[in-house]
C-alpha cells in the first residue's frame, strides 16, 4: 500500500478489447442513470475475470467491470477471485448488455437488486394489468421456439380454465 | 391392539399410532405423522391424505397399514371456513390524465407546466411557449437531450419531460438547466398530446409536494373550486411518490366511486341486525355481538357483499352436497384493510390504496359427512374405522400430555380455516367454540395488502406468513428483522442481492416485490394481530366461565399455528395482563403443538377424560 493514491470513489472498468471502446460508454450510461461514477482504470490482467477482479481491488467501492472480446464481467473485491458476480455475453445487442452491466455495477453500490433482463426495445404491447393472472409463465416452453398446436391449445384451455375459476374463489 | 388416531384438519392430516393394551394401561406410542390434507375437511376427498399419513406413520414403526387394528377419526362437526374480500372504494380515471409512480431514478428536480409536445416536434414550436417534451423509447437519451437543448437555445420554454425509457437522469445530466423528468412511463403513446401538463420530481429522499396537494394542482392549472373538488382522487393517489405527471384533458375526470357495498344481515336467535358494509369491520363485529347467538347471515342482493356471502354459501354447498338454502353461516369475522388497486386508465401501472373489508365465514356441517368418510376409509384401507370422539375433547386429552399443564385448561387451536377454543374444568363437560377466520385469512390479508400474486399461482403470501424476513445488504451479509446482521463465508446468490428475502428451512428465498422489509413486516404482524389475536380473545371469552377471561388459568396453543414464530408471543403480550399462563403446548413432551387430537383419540381408548362427567 506504499503507492496509495487517493482517488474519488468510482466503479473501475478495464477495457481489454481496444475495439470495444463504445461499450465502455454504454456501461457508463448505465451507471450514470443510477448516479454512480464509473472510470476506465489501467490494469495488467488480460483475462476478463482476472481483470474485473483487479479492477474491483483497485476501486474504493470494491467493484470492477472488465470488457473483453465478446464477454463482460462484473466483480466485487470480497468475492473469491475466480468467482465473478455476473458475467455476460456480448455477442448479441452488446450495447444493451454493456449498459445493463454498468447499471448493475452501480446497483451493487447503491444496493438495489440486479437487473437480469433488458428493458424491452419497444413497449408496443402494453404489459398485462397488475392483477391479471399469468398462468402461461410457468408451462411456457422456453427451450424450443417451435411449439406444436396441441401444446398451444392445451395452454389456452388451461388459461381459460384458470380465468374461470379465479373469480369464483377470490 | 394397534390403534391409529387420525385427525383431519383444514390444512394437515395428523396420525398418532400406538399399541394399546387395554383400559387403564398407558398406550405405547409407536409413530406420528403429519401430511397436507387433501380436499376440504370432512369430505371423501380426504381419503388420499389419510392414506398417505397412515403410510408415513406405519413406515416409521416398521409396519404395514394392514397391521393396524382400528382407525379412530376425529368426530368434528366439520367447521368449514371461507374468505372473501371486497373493495368498497375505487379510483377511476375516465380519461388518462395522471401518471404517478416511483421510477428508480427520475431525472432533474422541481416542477414544470406546459403543453405536452412530442420530442420530434420541438423544432417547430414557437419561442417562448411553455412545453413538456414527450420522449418515446425510439429516441435515445442523446438525441432527446440534443433536441431539448436545441429548443431551449431557440427560446422555447421547455419545462420538463415525460420519458418512456429508463433515461431520466441521463437526459437531465445533458441539459444546461435543471428540469423535472419523469421516466419509465411504459404506455407513453397514451399520453395526450397538446394538453396542459404538470411534471414534478422531488429530491432524493423526498416526495412530491405540489401535485399531491389539491390546491397545488388547482394553482398550476388555475382550477375553479368545483374542478378542485374533482381532482382530489388524483392528489390522493400521488401522495408519497417521488415523481408524477398530471395532464389536464378537457373531458378528464377522475373520481372515487363508492361501489354500493351493500349491507349484511346478521340473523340471530333473538334479533336480526342489519349492518352497512361501508361502516367497516368494527360496525360488523358490533352488530355480530348484538345478534349473538347467530343463526345465519345474508348479504343484500345485487351488491358486493351479497355476492360475497352467496359465494361462500355456494362453496360450502358444493363441498357438502347440501343445497345452498340449507347452509347456515354460524360466524363471521370482518377485518378492515387497505388494498392497492390498479387505477383504471393509468399510464405507468399506478395503483391507489382503496378501503376493503375482508370477511371470513364459517358453517357447521353435520356428523353424517364424517360417517360417510369413515365408511369410505374402511372400504379403501380394509381396516376397521370408527368415529373416536368429539374433536375438542380429544384435543384437550392430547394437550394434557404437555409437561407442567393442569386443569382447568383452555386450548386454543388457530387453524387454517377456523379458530377453535375448548375448556375443561373440574366436574364440567368440555365446552368448545368455533369461530370464523384463521390462518387462511391472514394469508389473504397479506396477499391483498401487498398486492402479491395469489394462490394457486404463487404461495409467496403463505410463505411470508410462515417465515421471518431479512434484507440482503451485500453479497456476504443479511440484516434480520431485528436489525442483527449475519455474515456468510460464501458469497450469496447474486439474484438475492438487494432484495428482501424469507429465511426458510431451504435457505434464503427472495420475495418478488418492491415493498420494503418494514412494510412487509408491518402488514404481516397486523394481519396476524387482526385475525389471530382478535379471534383468540373472542374464542376464549366465549368458553371462559361466565365469559370472564380472567377466570382462565392455563391456556395452551395447539395446532399448526403453534409453530408460528411470533403468534404465541403476540398472544402472551395480550393475555399476560389477565394473569393467564399461556404458551405453546408440547404434546407427549416431544411433539410441540401438533398431534394433540390424534394423540387424544388414542388416549381416549385407554383412559377416561380426567375430571369430566361424560362428554359434552
Amino acid at each position: 500500500m506504499a503507492d496509495f493514491v487517493p482517488t474519488s470513489p468510482a466503479v473501475h472498468v478495464a477495457l481489454l478489447d481496444p475495439g470495444a471502446e463504445a461499450l465502455v460508454r454504454f456501461a457508463s450510461f448505465g451507471a450514470e442513470e443510477e448516479g454512480v461514477p464509473i472510470r476506465v482504470h489501467p490494469g495488467e490482467e488480460v483475462e476478463p475475470v482476472a481483470a474485473a477482479y483487479e479492477m474491483a481491488r483497485s476501486s474504493t467501492f470494491g467493484i470492477g467491470l472488465a470488457i473483453g472480446r465478446g464477454r463482460i464481467v462484473l466483480h466485487e473485491s470480497h468475492m473469491p477471485p475466480e468467482r465473478p458476480v455476473l458475467t455476460g455475453d456480448l455477442a448479441e445487442r452488446p450495447e444493451a448488455v454493456a449498459r445493463r452491466f454498468g447499471s448493475n455495477a452501480a446497483r451493487l453500490v447503491v444496493r438495489l437488486p440486479f437487473r437480469f433482463v433488458d428493458e424491452p426495445e419497444h413497449a408496443a404491447a402494453p404489459p398485462p394489468a397488475r392483477s391479471a393472472p399469468k398462468p402461461a409463465a410457468a408451462p411456457a416452453p422456453t427451450a424450443s421456439p417451435e411449439v406444436d398446436e396441441t401444446t398451444i391449445a392445451r395452454l389456452v384451455a388451461e388459461i381459460v380454465r384458470r380465468f374461470d375459476t379465479r373469480g369464483a374463489t377470490s | 391392539m394397534k390403534i391409529a388416531g387420525v385427525d383431519i384438519g383444514n390444512s394437515t392430516t395428523e396420525v398418532a399410532l400406538a399399541e394399546v393394551s387395554g383400559p387403564g394401561v398407558p398406550p405405547r406410542f409407536l409413530a406420528s405423522s403429519r401430511v397436507p390434507t387433501t380436499g376440504i375437511k370432512g369430505t371423501v376427498a380426504n381419503v388420499p391424505g389419510v392414506r398417505r399419513a397412515l403410510e408415513a406413520a406405519v413406515e416409521q414403526a416398521g409396519l404395514k397399514i394392514s397391521a393396524i387394528d382400528l382407525i379412530l377419526l376425529n368426530e368434528a362437526t366439520p367447521v368449514i371456513g371461507d374468505i372473501a374480500m371486497e373493495t368498497i372504494t375505487e379510483t377511476l380515471i375516465t380519461e388518462s390524465s395522471m401518471i404517478g409512480h416511483n421510477p428508480n431514478s427520475p431525472g432533474g428536480l422541481g416542477i414544470g407546466v406546459g403543453e405536452t409536445t412530442p420530442i420530434g416536434d420541438l423544432e417547430v414550436v414557437a419561442p417562448g411557449r411553455p412545453v413538456i417534451a414527450v420522449v418515446p423509447r425510439a429516441f435515445n437519451f442523446e438525441k432527446a437531450a440534443g433536441a431539448i437543448v436545441a429548443a431551449l437555445e431557440r427560446g422555447v420554454d421547455v419545462q420538463g419531460a415525460i420519458v418512456q425509457g429508463d433515461d431520466g437522469v441521463l437526459i437531465a445530466n445533458r441539459l444546461p438547466k435543471v428540469l423535472p423528468i419523469v421516466d419509465e412511463v411504459q404506455l407513453i403513446e397514451q399520453v395526450p398530446i397538446g394538453m396542459m401538463a404538470a411534471v414534478e420530481v422531488a429530491d432524493h429522499g423526498q416526495s412530491i409536494q405540489q401535485l399531491s396537494n389539491p390546491y397545488g394542482i388547482a394553482t398550476l392549472f388555475k382550477l375553479t373550486s368545483q374542478e378542485t373538488a374533482m381532482i382530489i382522487p388524483i392528489a390522493k393517489a400521488l401522495i408519497g411518490l417521488r415523481s408524477a405527471v398530471v395532464v389536464r384533458t378537457p373531458a378528464g375526470d377522475v373520481q372515487t366511486r363508492r361501489i354500493p357495498a351493500g349491507s349484511l344481515r346478521l340473523i340471530g336467535e333473538g334479533q336480526t341486525v342489519s349492518v352497512a358494509m361501508d361502516g367497516g369491520a368494527d360496525a360488523i363485529m358490533d352488530g355480530l355481538a348484538r345478534a349473538h347467538p347467530l343463526k345465519d347471515v345474508t348479504g343484500e342482493p345485487g351488491t358486493n357483499v351479497g355476492g360475497m356471502v352467496e359465494r361462500v354459501r355456494q362453496t360450502m354447498s358444493n363441498v357438502t352436497g347440501k343445497p345452498a338454502g340449507q347452509i347456515a353461516i354460524r360466524d363471521v369475522l370482518a377485518v378492515d384493510c387497505l388494498v392497492p388497486q390498479p387505477v383504471a386508465g393509468g399510464l405507468a401501472h399506478e395503483y391507489s390504496m382503496e378501503n376493503a373489508v375482508g370477511l371470513a365465514a364459517m358453517v357447521n356441517t353435520d356428523r353424517l359427512l364424517m360417517e360417510k368418510l369413515a365408511e369410505a376409509l374402511h372400504v379403501e384401507l380394509g381396516v376397521k374405522c370408527e368415529l373416536g370422539g368429539v374433536e375438542a375433547n380429544m384435543a384437550i386429552l392430547g394437550t394434557l400430555t404437555t409437561p407442567g399443564i393442569d386443569i382447568p385448561l383452555a386450548i386454543l387451536d388457530l387453524g387454517a380455516g377456523s379458530t377453535d377454543a375448548a375448556i375443561l374444568t373440574k366436574g364440567q363437560p368440555v365446552r368448545s367454540m368455533h369461530l370464523a377466520g384463521a390462518g387462511d385469512m391472514v394469508t389473504m390479508l397479506i396477499q391483498r395488502e401487498l398486492d402479491l400474486p395469489g394462490y394457486p399461482d404463487s404461495d409467496v403470501a403463505e410463505n411470508i406468513k410462515r417465515w421471518p424476513l431479512a434484507k440482503v445488504e451485500s453479497l456476504f451479509h443479511i440484516r434480520h428483522e431485528d436489525n442483527s446482521v449475519k455474515f456468510f463465508k460464501d458469497p450469496l446468490d447474486p439474484r438475492l442481492f438487494g432484495r428482501v428475502a424469507l429465511i426458510t428451512r431451504e435457505g434464503l428465498v427472495p420475495i418478488p416485490t418492491h415493498h420494503t422489509l418494514d412494510r412487509i413486516r408491518t402488514v404481516r404482524r397486523e394481519a396476524k394481530r387482526r385475525v389471530f389475536v382478535r379471534n383468540a380473545i373472542r374464542a376464549l371469552t366465549a368458553v371462559a366461565p361466565a365469559g370472564n377471561i380472567r377466570a382462565l388459568q392455563f391456556v395452551a396453543v395447539v395446532g399448526g399455528s403453534g409453530l408460528d414464530f411470533e403468534v404465541a408471543r403476540m398472544l402472551t403480550d395480550i393475555l399476560a395482563p389477565y394473569g393467564i399462563v399461556i404458551g405453546t403446548a408440547n404434546i407427549r413432551g416431544e411433539l410441540g403443538p401438533i398431534n394433540a387430537v390424534a394423540t387424544g383419540l388414542v388416549l381416549s381408548r385407554a383412559q377416561p377424560i380426567p375430571g369430566a362427567n361424560g362428554n359434552g
